[in-house]
């Protein structure tokens, strides 16, 4: 991971590090401070360095000692007040490092990567595969044919990937997926489906109204921060509606530790409808 | 003004807005990285210029000269809540382009043309889950089945969860409209429902 970490850093910093060269005149000698100081942290403390340090990679190390000789000389010019020089020597440094990075672990950043991705896309496959057997199910189609073509894809995905030919394993897994994603969407094109809400018990919905309540007492704290000291009175208003909230959500855990969870749910009702209020004095709109 | 992007389905967003939960984690107002609503900014402090933004370190010299999100939201769709772009607009009316696959430039989206209600407690409305806004932008395995399974019954999602920018709170909050906008989810009235009148949220 540090690796790749490093390395996105890298490339994103290629950009802004060597933007279109200005005319000769125009090198901006603060900025070129600036970049002195990037290029120095770059080659000797960066994570980059120390990549560079740990893979014992000669290629790599022999960059490394080529971008600090650039830098030096940058140095050089910089003294003798040469700014279109030491820039360019100092974006040349820049490159070297981007090189000795890649020659430090390149291949095991590409393999990590891939590999992740394969795993990821496998545990998608994985998950849509079988909710299209339930879908079909519930649609009473006979898909059996199509899962049993799906199994064997993925099997030979599975199977490239082992023998270590991740790009073709890939390929098979992604035609697979791809198959799974279409067969869903034509099972599925235009409907709707309703989760209804049913608790086992009182004391589930006593956790789901706690959650609600917690919901609001969350936004309230957000939009109440923002809008602190914009209107005294409203405040007051708004923080009446607080306490009361507060207290009755108070005395409603005092009645689900009594495993009253019923009297807890009513309590916990009217103290959210106090947030709620609370909030659309605020000025938030809250539908219902 | 049209974006162009080259990785992957979040990046016209991404260039501006927070794409490394990490790096966000020490951003604005993050003095508890678990504090709630770490991810998201007060209105005051969205779209801040890269220097400013909490994201990118100011002391690079390259920050100063990346583009400001304003500047690059623009001339797309406005919207009142969270980066102030209506990106589900903006992806239909052809203002931007996510590209669909990072290997192939020529891959397009299968839209998955289907709602889920999924029932709320009280007189909020319920919450109307579009398939069709997200899977304009995005692919199945983006979501499935690491933020959900695929199969009934098997989310249970608790609006604290996604405050806390778990669940839908991995993109609302941060890239795509924040929760405090919750008529744009809680879109279908009770009375409605027996109606089967679903009205696509996301818009």
């Amino acid at each position: 991971m540090d690796t790749r970490r490093t390395l996105l850093c890298l490339l994103g910093a290629a950009w802004v590090l060597f933007p279109p060269a200005l005319p000769a005149q125009e090198v901006d000698r603060a900025a070129l401070l600036l970049q002195v100081d990037f290029v120095h942290k770059l080659i000797e403390e960066s994570s980059a360095a120390k990549q560079v340090e740990e893979a014992g990679i000669p290629e790599a190390a022999e960059l490394r000692a080529t971008a600090r000789e650039l830098y030096e000389q940058a140095q050089q010019e910089l003294k003798a007040e040469a700014l279109p020089a030491a820039k360019a020597l100092l974006d040349s440094a820049t490159k070297k490092m981007f090189e000795a990075v890649r020659a430090a672990g390149k291949d095991e950043v590409v393999a990590e990567k891939r590999g992740v991705d394969f795993d990821n896309r496998l545990a998608s496959l994985d998950a849509l595969v079988k909710a299209l057997g339930e879908i079909s199910k519930e649609k009473g189609k006979d898909s059996a044919a199509l899962l049993a073509q799906l199994a064997e894809q993925r099997a030979s995905a599975v199977s490239l990937r082992t023998s270590g030919d991740l790009g073709k394993a890939r390929t098979v897994l992604d035609g697979a997926y791809q198959q799974t994603r279409q067969s869903i969407e034509e099972l599925r094109r235009g409907d709707t489906l309703v989760r209804s809400l049913n608790f086992a018990s009182k004391k589930e919905e006593y956790a789901y109204e706690l959650d609600r309540n917690d919901t609001h007492r969350m936004l309230l704290e957000v939009l109440s921060k923002e809008r602190s000291g914009e209107d005294k009175g409203l405040e007051e208003m708004v923080q009446k509606l607080v306490a009361t909230a507060n207290e009755k959500r108070s005395q409603a855990e005092h009645e689900a530790s009594m495993q009253r969870f019923e009297n807890g749910i009513a309590l916990l009702e009217e103290a959210t409808t106090q947030l709620i209020r609370a909030l659309r004095l605020s000025g938030t709109y809250i539908p219902g | 003004m049209k974006h162009r992007t080259l990785a992957g389905r979040f990046v016209a967003a991404a260039a501006t807005v927070v794409i490394c939960a990490g790096a966000a984690a020490t951003g604005l107002g993050a003095a508890d990285p678990n504090s709630f609503n770490r991810l998201l900014a007060s209105p005051s402090e969205r779209n801040a210029p890269p220097t400013l933004d909490g994201i990118h370190d100011p002391q690079n010299p390259g920050t100063a000269l990346l583009q400001s999100p304003k500047a690059a939201f623009e001339l797309l769709p406005k919207s009142p809540g969270g980066n102030y772009v209506n990106w589900v607009k903006a992806v239909q009316e052809d203002k931007i382009q996510p590209r669909y696959d990072r290997l192939d430039a020529n891959a397009k989206p299968i839209p998955l043309d289907m709602n889920i209600v999924r029932e709320v407690k009280g007189s909020m409305p319920d919450v109307v889950y579009p398939h069709k806004q997200h899977t304009e932008w995005l692919d199945c395995a983006n979501c499935h089945p690491s933020l959900f399974v695929p199969k009934k019954g098997a989310n249970p999602i608790s609006m604290a969860e996604i405050l806390l920018g778990q669940k839908c709170g991995v993109c609302h909050g941060k890239v795509a409209f924040p929760v405090t906008e919750c008529a744009r989810c809680h879109s279908l009235p009770k009375q409605k429902k027996d109606q089967q009148a679903v009205a696509p949220a996301g818009k």
